[in-house]
């Protein structure tokens, strides 16, 4: 099924919880409001005409006041694809995880749980994956402070030289 | 003591970081009760770089370098997909001639990494052999990319908007000598070890990934082509200029044992690396003229958006999401590396088996750690 097919049906039947979407362009998407993502997921999952039994990428973004959680899904049975985005608030980044659906969730909600805070529910491992135990604070949020220091080991820079400072 | 009383005692201890089945540090947890793995808990993180954070204060063109670090084993494809995601963002068109070499560079890497795991598959199996043979011939492929662009191992050679260096023609000779050594090899390396009845005995029924585990736990490339599915970037949905030729894609049957066992993984491999031949003699027979680059601006800003790309590496998909503010440095980049969802198939694949297959799966599944850790 093309995109935009895909698209126009995830949007009559959710049609409350489609917040926009995009059939054309760089990157097809449809973004949706977390509380309907469940029902979207479930949808893509088990319907016969949607079949996304492949969760390529789970991408996490930062935007600002909020997070974005963006699934890529494809469907090794009839060969199309379709990403889906929902927005979680920053000061409550809490999503229920999708390894129920897809085992291949699990690595990249890891990931995206170390990297920006997000909280998972129902993940089967919450552990930090790729960041020591001790490290502080969440690396790939916008607002992350570099640590001077971690474990008694200094690095701070060296001043750039005029000549070398970027504009 | 009887049997009945006794009281199993398990074993737990490391394999790695270093460790010589996987290339680079990654340290596995295990538990053992005598010769049986029962348990193993995946380390990860010792590579850990943070290119993705990185990317957010780099300017477009020059987080490219980065991009070689992923997978030093198969820079090409790095380079190619994060060229490929800005493309598709900016709508960069790109020279004919470029695509082409594009395809050209990426078969000839795919031929050294394919080269290599099979190498050090073998290795990890007591024959040392195979693998200076594979360096061997890998030597050659290394040579060929410092003549088209003065480096050996990490490239740096494909560009946002077409390819650094244009190929010359001693290079297009060099490339066709290289294949017409490579494919009576290819022969040695099958008598060395797919005929080898220790090998295959070594190989057959370990470690299968059934096609449901397969997809279900996000597998790709190789390994998901071994357990049956007939997927691959290339022909689902072809970059570059991949829709042009012709060329087929092996699937694991399960001729030796089980449908995606070792075996099925490697010998999918060795068939790649014919296809990739067959494919370097088409692209170097249909070479077209004109420019080998765009001119891209001073200052390059991709425009507002986000972007999703991706291409067949020899380990699997790799896929690049680019978000873009229209500012001179990207937004949000993401690598969805291949090696990186093998993690997913642990424990589950080393449970209750025999220590000494634990090297044999390792060195099936062709982990790059740099590539898991990013």
């Amino acid at each position: 099924m093309k995109t935009a097919e895909l698209i126009g049906k995830i949007e009559q039947i959710f049609s409350a919880g489609v917040i926009g979407a995009s059939s054309d362009g760089s990157f097809p998407c449809i973004h949706i409001r977390v509380e309907d993502l469940r029902g979207v997921l479930n949808f893509c999952y088990y319907d016969q005409v949607t079949k996304f039994d492949y969760l390529e990428c789970l991408t996490a973004l930062d935007s600002g006041d909020e997070f974005a959680v963006i699934y890529h899904l494809y469907s090794t049975t009839i060969g199309h694809r379709i990403n889906i985005k929902t927005s979680i608030p920053r000061h409550k980044p809490v999503l229920a995880s999708a390894v129920n659906f897809w085992r291949a969730a699990n690595v990249y909600e890891r990931e995206a749980a170390e990297m920006f805070g997000i909280v998972f529910e129902n993940h089967p491992c919450p552990e930090p994956l790729l960041l020591p135990e001790k490290w502080q604070g969440h690396p790939l949020r916008k607002d992350y402070v570099y640590p001077e220091e971690y474990e008694g080991i200094e690095h701070r820079r060296a001043p750039l030289r005029k000549e070398h400072a970027r504009p | 003591m009887t049997a009945s009383t006794r009281v199993s005692k398990t074993l737990a201890f490391n394999i790695g970081p270093h460790h010589s089945s996987t290339i680079g540090p990654f340290r596995m947890r295990v538990e053992t009760d005598g010769e049986v793995v029962y348990s193993c808990k995946p380390d990860v993180g010792y590579l850990h770089r943070g290119v993705e954070k990185i990317a957010e204060k780099m300017t477009w063109t020059g987080f490219l370098p980065y991009t070689d670090r992923i997978d030093y084993l198969s820079a090409v494809h790095c380079n190619l997909a994060y060229a490929l995601a800005v493309e598709s963002l900016a709508k960069l068109d790109v020279p004919e001639r470029a695509s082409y070499i594009r395809v050209l560079v990426s078969e000839l890497n795919r031929i050294a990494s394919h080269l290599l795991a099979a190498g050090v598959l073998a290795n990890q199996l007591g024959a040392n052999t195979v693998l200076m043979y594979a360096l061997r011939d890998r030597e050659k492929i290394n040579n060929l990319f410092e003549m088209l662009c003065g480096a050996r191992l990490t490239y740096n050679y494909v560009r946002i908007g077409g390819v650094a260096a244009d190929v010359t023609d001693g290079f297009i000779e060099k490339s066709y000598e290289f294949i017409e050594y490579l494919l009576p090899k290819l022969k040695e390396y099958h008598d060395l070890l797919s005929n080898n009845r220790i090998f295959v005995g070594r190989l057959a029924n370990v470690g299968e990934i059934s096609e449901k585990e397969a997809i279900a736990c996000g597998q790709s490339g190789p390994i998901l082509r071994a357990s049956g599915v007939k997927f691959d970037v290339r022909k689902s949905r072809p970059y570059c200029v991949y829709q042009k030729f012709d060329f087929d894609l092996p699937v694991g049957s399960g001729e030796v044992g089980m449908a995606g066992d070792a075996f099925d993984r490697y010998i999918v491999r060795m068939r790649e690396i014919e296809q990739a031949a067959s494919l370097i003699r088409q692209t170097l027979d249909t070479l077209p003229a004109g420019s080998f680059s765009t001119t891209l601006p001073r200052i390059f800003k991709a425009p507002k958006g986000e972007a999703y790309s991706m291409i067949e590496s020899p380990r699997g998909t790799f896929g690049v999401y680019v978000a873009s503010t229209g500012e001179k440095h990207p937004a949000r980049v993401k690598f969805r590396t291949p090696s990186f969802a093998v993690l997913n198939l642990f424990p589950q694949i080393l449970q209750n088996v025999p220590l000494s297959d634990v090297s044999t799966i390792l060195g099936s599944l062709d982990i790059m750690v740099s590539e898991v850790d990013r």
